[in-house]
């Protein structure tokens, strides 16, 4: 059911979307930076020094900037998420849709977190939409709005 | 009776296949590897990183080896066989031995030992990960970023390794024989300049770019057969380095007969 509705929502907005999911994982042989400029690179055919500048300041709304070269197996919960958002957000104009965040971020109790990052980066997306399953609604009350 | 025709015409069809979609995966990248298009940013930082994996790392081996077979094969081979007489044919034969037989076929061994197995263990391991779903979620063909760049380092390393093995080769050879028999130098390397052929590089280069491409090309198929689980990953390796002996043999015979018909 959930997967039909990600499934429906890329249908409406490819190629201009972004996914973060459980299933969507990051490439295991690639630095955190490369996993993001790789969509800026590879859509945009940005220089790599120039996406790599994009990439660090992007990193940096998160204080992220010095896990930029390590690779995923090494990182938290919460930073795997935000590199896998901010990967998300490399495609332009993009509309983001969230895959059941809170298996990807085993530990948070409510969604305060993912909700102060997706405010921090709200220039960076057109539109955000969280599937999530719906006996997970309480976690998402937290004056942040939905 | 009608069940062994059954099997060997299910393993017949099923080799065919397994054939044809090998080739037909071989063309898909051939056109990707000519479009100019898919040369952007990205498919070129692999190309690089892929370049340095595949041909420079692997130098401090091959530089010993390759030293060590013109020690063996051009400086004590051809001295020893100046003392059977009909010296020139017989340098003229071990030279064209070394650079269309040796040269490329421990070049291919090295790079498929190293390069071939990595590839198709990454390849398998992505797609067991989810990794070559997380590619196609973001548009990005893995024919484009993963397979072409392989096979293309895999193509201009062959070619390389073979140009600089064959130059070493006869650098040592002739340092060794100048060093243990005493041959002056310019004697031997004339020698060798002279037993030297056009058609002798022709093969070589041939060889390299057709082997570079099928041992590169072979593992990465394989490791892109695997499934979503773990105990595929294995299996992918093993059929992929199987495949990968195979296709040396066919093009070495397909070579030796080519030159002999």
């Amino acid at each position: 059911m959930l997967a039909q509705a990600v499934d429906e929502f890329a249908q409406i907005h490819r190629p201009a979307w972004g996914i973060v999911s459980p299933t969507v994982p990051l490439i295991s042989n690639l630095d955190n930076w490369l996993n993001i400029s790789l969509i800026i690179q590879y859509h945009q055919n940005m220089p790599k020094k120039q996406a790599y500048k994009l990439v660090l300041d992007k990193l940096e709304r998160f204080n992220l900037a010095p896990i930029a070269h390590l690779r995923p197996s090494v990182l938290g919960n919460r930073e795997r998420f935000l590199v896998m958002l901010l990967r998300a957000c490399a495609v332009p104009d993009a509309h983001l849709a969230i895959d059941r965040p809170f298996l990807m971020l085993a530990g948070e109790n409510d969604g305060s977190f993912l909700m102060n990052r997706l405010g921090l980066i709200g220039d960076l997306y057109q539109e955000c939409r969280i599937f999530d399953f719906s006996h997970w609604k309480d976690r998402y009350q937290t004056g942040y709005g939905t | 009776m009608d069940g062994s025709i059954e099997h060997i015409g299910r393993r017949t069809i099923h080799a065919t296949r397994g054939l044809r979609d090998t080739f037909s995966f071989a063309l898909r990248v051939l056109s990707r590897m000519l479009n100019p298009r898919t040369y952007n940013s990205a498919v070129k930082g692999v190309v690089v990183t892929q370049f340095y994996f595949t041909a420079v790392q692997i130098l401090p081996l091959f530089t010993l080896i390759t030293v060590l077979s013109g020690v063996f094969l051009v400086g004590i081979g051809i001295n020893l066989a100046k003392g059977l007489g009909f010296t020139d044919t017989l340098v003229r034969l071990i030279m064209a031995f070394v650079i269309t037989e040796v040269v490329p076929l421990t070049t291919v061994v090295l790079i498929t030992l190293r390069s071939g197995a990595a590839m198709n263990t990454e390849i398998a391991v992505m797609k067991v990960n989810g990794e070559l779903r997380t590619l196609e979620m973001f548009d990005i063909d893995p024919v484009d970023y993963l397979c072409m760049p392989r096979v293309l380092t895999g193509m201009f390393t062959m070619l390389i390794l073979c140009g600089f093995s064959t130059l070493l080769i006869m650098i040592s050879g002739i340092v060794s024989s100048a060093l243990i028999f005493g041959v002056a130098m310019d004697v031997q390397a004339d020698q060798l300049i002279q037993a030297l052929e056009v058609s002798d590089i022709a093969i070589l280069t041939f060889k390299a770019v057709t082997l570079g491409f099928f041992v590169t090309l072979i593992p990465i198929w394989f490791g892109l057969q695997a499934s979503r689980e773990l105990t595929s990953i294995p299996v992918a390796v093993l059929n992929g380095m199987l495949k990968v002996f195979i296709a040396i043999v066919t093009i070495e015979v397909i070579t030796l007969t080519t030159r002999f018909i």
